[in-house]
């Protein structure tokens, strides 16, 4: 029997009602304990969905090939971060038969339950964008809601780090789902969901990317499988190639390409990174608002003249070298800002240096230095 | 189809606009590295005295009398004055060091002075059961807060087996004693 737009409104009133009840039995509970309950909670939903409307099967046409893109997609994607880990180093993971027995196996039966829930409600094909949107942000919100940890949240940072790592993420891994079951099955979006929350209890090392980078990952993964699938989807309609399917390709690769200028100079992963200025004190070389580039240099390769990015007393100063001392094989330097009087009154030491300015960008810090310093005054 | 692919171009600008947000405040959060904390630095007070009420002055010693003139106490000074008429007299008291502040102290040096030097003549001070008889550098005695020691004096007019080595009029002597407190980290 097939839904209708009565089921499906109803469906997302239940789930919207246990949210709520989650939400406040949930305010002072452990992660692991918010997976039994979620789990429970998904079910008081989904019993009378399959008593009223029965098992559903799941047999579309692009079962195969959505399959296997997923796999192919994931797998490079693995194999592209571990690169980077190269890069960036390795941390410790959650492997471990304990953690595998108590945390991955209830998370892989919520997985389960979570997209044979949404299948059941919205998998048929038919369904509304809007209630079908409505139901996605429904499920965002519940997923949030086991994943947070109240406690952690106790200043503007790491409110910032746990939207940008946890809530963006499950945004677009919400979404990803949803167009899958939507538009091919349960099981595509079972296997991708399973693949991205399981694999850190399988493998004993991670890349240590960081907040940026995770987040960054997050994203970007579930937006190029929707593209792979969309794009095929699109194909196989025979839909016929005109100009407007180039010019949205002129747009699409730029953009991409512009994100991972930003997203390689904003994480410095490699020999460079992107820093706002923040103070006249190089003017005229360059002036508040601008973005410098740094490389990252051994002190033994700075010269006096050269431009060094160096932290002091925890804030990161960018002035020109003036004068460099030896003293015991260990590099010691003076610096003076342009547009100052006096020099430093401080010598620098080498393990403050973090590199020399090569390039200068007019205008592109200021959304930066805005964001820092209302950070600040809060 | 076309909305497909209007989808995919909002995907896109979605996707642009969250991982700017993200470089924009990762790289405002880069910027400076703030330690925020709320501390209460609690009024705290110094100080070391002389506890007058523990003044004590031992017997068989030279009495120190309001003829022969009482010892003048204070929070930081004890004075007095004695006359030592034969050769075994001496004078002896002690009295309590105490630090009534909140903040540890350690005793860091004794500096002891007398105006005359000859063999008829012992001062010594005793500190906590240690005692000295000459300046003493890093001694490094702890006092805790609320915690008190007790100081010592004696000035003994010595038996010297050379009865030419005693003084031949009276001799007035100055001694003096002065304890350094340092507080403790």
């Amino acid at each position: 029997m097939k839904k209708n737009y009565k089921a499906l409104l109803i469906d997302n009133l239940a789930l919207l009602f246990l949210i709520i009840v989650f939400y406040v039995i949930t305010k002072t509970v452990s992660s692991n304990l918010k997976s039994y309950l979620a789990i429970v909670f998904l079910l008081l939903i989904l019993i009378p969905n399959i008593i009223f409307f029965g098992i559903k099967k799941d047999n579309n046409y692009y079962l195969g090939y959505t399959v296997r893109s997923i796999i192919t997609i994931l797998l490079i994607s693995g194999i592209s971060i571990y690169i980077l880990g190269i890069f960036l180093g390795f941390t410790k993971g959650v492997f471990g038969l304990n953690s595998f027995l108590t945390v991955a196996i209830p998370e892989f039966i919520l997985i389960i339950i979570w997209e044979y829930f949404r299948y059941i409600v919205i998998g048929d094909g038919y369904s509304k964008f809007s209630l079908r949107f409505i139901f996605t942000i429904l499920l965002i919100i519940f997923s949030v809601l086991i994943q947070v940890n109240y406690t952690t949240l106790v200043d503007s940072y790491s409110i910032f780090v746990f939207v940008c790592t946890i809530v963006f993420p499950t945004i677009a891994l919400e979404f990803l789902c949803t167009f899958l079951v939507h538009n091919i099955g349960f099981r595509p979006s079972l296997l991708y969901k399973s693949i991205v929350t399981l694999y850190v209890y399988l493998i004993p090392i991670v890349p240590n990317l960081g907040n940026y980078l995770f987040g960054v990952v997050g994203v970007v993964i579930p937006f190029i499988t929707f593209y792979t699938i969309n794009k095929s989807l699109i194909r196989d309609n025979k839909y016929k190639k005109t100009m407007d399917t180039k010019s949205s390709t002129y747009i699409t690769i730029p953009i991409i390409i512009f994100l991972l200028i930003i997203t390689i100079l904003v994480s410095g992963i490699f020999h460079y990174k992107m820093i706002s200025v923040a103070s006249n004190s190089m003017e005229p070389t360059f002036f508040r608002g601008d973005a410098v580039i740094l490389e990252y240099t051994k002190p033994k390769n700075i010269e006096v003249g050269d431009i060094l990015v160096f932290k002091h007393k925890n804030i990161i100063v960018v002035h020109r070298v003036v004068n460099i001392k030896n003293h015991n094989n260990k590099y010691y330097f003076n610096t003076k800002g342009d547009a100052n009087d006096n020099e430093d009154k401080f010598d620098i030491e080498e393990k403050d240096v973090i590199g020399k300015v090569d390039y200068v960008v007019k205008y592109i810090g200021y959304p930066t230095i805005f964001i820092n310093e209302m950070f600040r005054k809060g | 189809m076309e909305k497909r692919k209007n989808l995919q171009m909002g995907i896109i600008g979605v996707l642009a606009v969250a991982v700017l947000f993200m470089a924009i405040g990762f790289a405002a959060y880069s910027q400076t590295l703030n330690i925020n904390g709320d501390v209460t630095v609690k009024a705290s007070k110094w100080s070391i005295h002389w506890d007058q009420s523990s003044y004590q002055l031992s017997t068989g010693s030279v009495p120190l009398t309001s003829e022969t003139g009482l010892p003048t106490l204070s929070n930081t000074d004890v004075n007095f004055t004695a006359t030592l008429e034969k050769p075994g007299d001496f004078v002896e008291f002690s009295i309590d060091a105490v630090n009534d502040g909140t903040i540890d102290a350690q005793l860091t040096k004794i500096t002891m002075t007398s105006s005359v030097t000859a063999p008829y003549l012992s001062y010594e001070v005793n500190y906590n059961g240690t005692t000295y008889t000459s300046t003493t550098d890093n001694i490094g005695l702890d006092l805790g807060a609320e915690e008190s020691a007790t100081v010592k004096v004696k000035v003994s007019y010595v038996a010297v087996a050379d009865s030419t080595q005693l003084p031949a009029n009276d001799v007035n002597v100055t001694v003096g004693a002065n304890f350094d407190y340092e507080q403790v980290a």
